[in-house]
């Protein structure tokens, strides 16, 4: 084994490390609720969002494939990404843009009309968000 | 080598499959909100079968998607999606987004239910 071989194995191993390091701090913190993921799919009102919840399941869709197709091709090799994949998350990514367009338009129009669009429930939470008003009142 | 890829795939595999494991685990028990996600938000909260076609749309490419992945024998590529999909998949977000403009367009101009359109109406309920 030449020095650069060795080299290359000991950056190899310090990254697979630290990867893994990180990968078990991030599943411990959502484990125990630091990382806080009431949210991950709702919009600024607190309710649900058809479009977050359509990327959270494309992104699994696509991650898990792409590793199943790594770790199955001898040597492994990243593949290609076919045009069809892209306009998949390209028409799910536009429909969300002008959907949040059509959505600030209500928000904005029914908060001109003094019924500013219902929020949803407060959920139990370990990381609450402080807010500017929040932070003025203990600012006193 | 062998070790350190090794090493590196079941690490890759443990967290792709824990993450997704306590995303679903907490959107089935709800500890990830998932209030009002088939209800339309304009309408005042009723129940919305375009939300609901563009969830069936999604899950059942998705699922596809998964089952061509599977049974591919071609390495290096992943399998084209083919196009009836794609303008499925297109066709449902057109077919969710006409609704949603309609019920904006339908509260400003008028033409809503009495009920929906007086959330547009000014009001003195904050005093203003």
């Amino acid at each position: 084994m030449s020095k650069y071989e060795i080299l290359g194995m000991t950056i190899g191993w310090i990254l697979t490390g630290f990867i893994g390091l990180l990968a078990v701090l991030i599943l411990w913190k959502i484990g125990n609720g630091d990382i806080d993921l009431n949210y991950l799919i709702s919009d600024e009102n607190g309710w649900a969002s058809l479009s977050r919840f359509q990327f959270l399941v494309f992104t699994f869709v696509v991650s898990m494939s792409l590793f199943y197709i790594i770790v199955n091709s001898a040597p492994p090799v990243y593949p290609k990404i076919p045009g069809e994949i892209l306009a998949l998350l390209g028409i799910s990514g536009g429909s969300y843009v002008i959907s949040k367009g059509i959505q600030t338009s209500r928000d904005v129009s029914m908060t001109e009309a003094n019924n500013p669009p219902e929020q949803a429930p407060n959920k139990p939470t370990n990381t609450p968000v402080v807010g500017k008003s929040e932070t003025d009142k203990t600012k006193g | 080598m062998e070790t350190l890829s090794t090493a590196l795939r079941y690490e890759m595999l443990f967290l792709l499959v824990a993450l997704i494991v306590m995303i679903t685990y907490r959107l089935l028990t709800r500890k990830i909100n998932i209030e009002g996600l088939l209800l339309d938000k304009t309408s005042g909260r009723a129940f919305s079968p375009g939300r609901l076609q563009l969830l069936i749309v999604t899950m059942s490419i998705a699922i596809y998607y998964v089952a061509m992945v599977l049974k591919t024998k071609e390495t290096g590529t992943l399998p084209n999606l083919p196009n009836e999909f794609l303008l499925a998949l297109g066709g449902s977000h057109a077919f969710y987004l006409s609704g949603k403009l309609y019920g904006l367009l339908a509260s400003k101009l008028g033409f809503a239910s009495p009920l929906i359109r007086e959330r547009f109406q000014p009001t003195n309920k904050h005093g203003g």
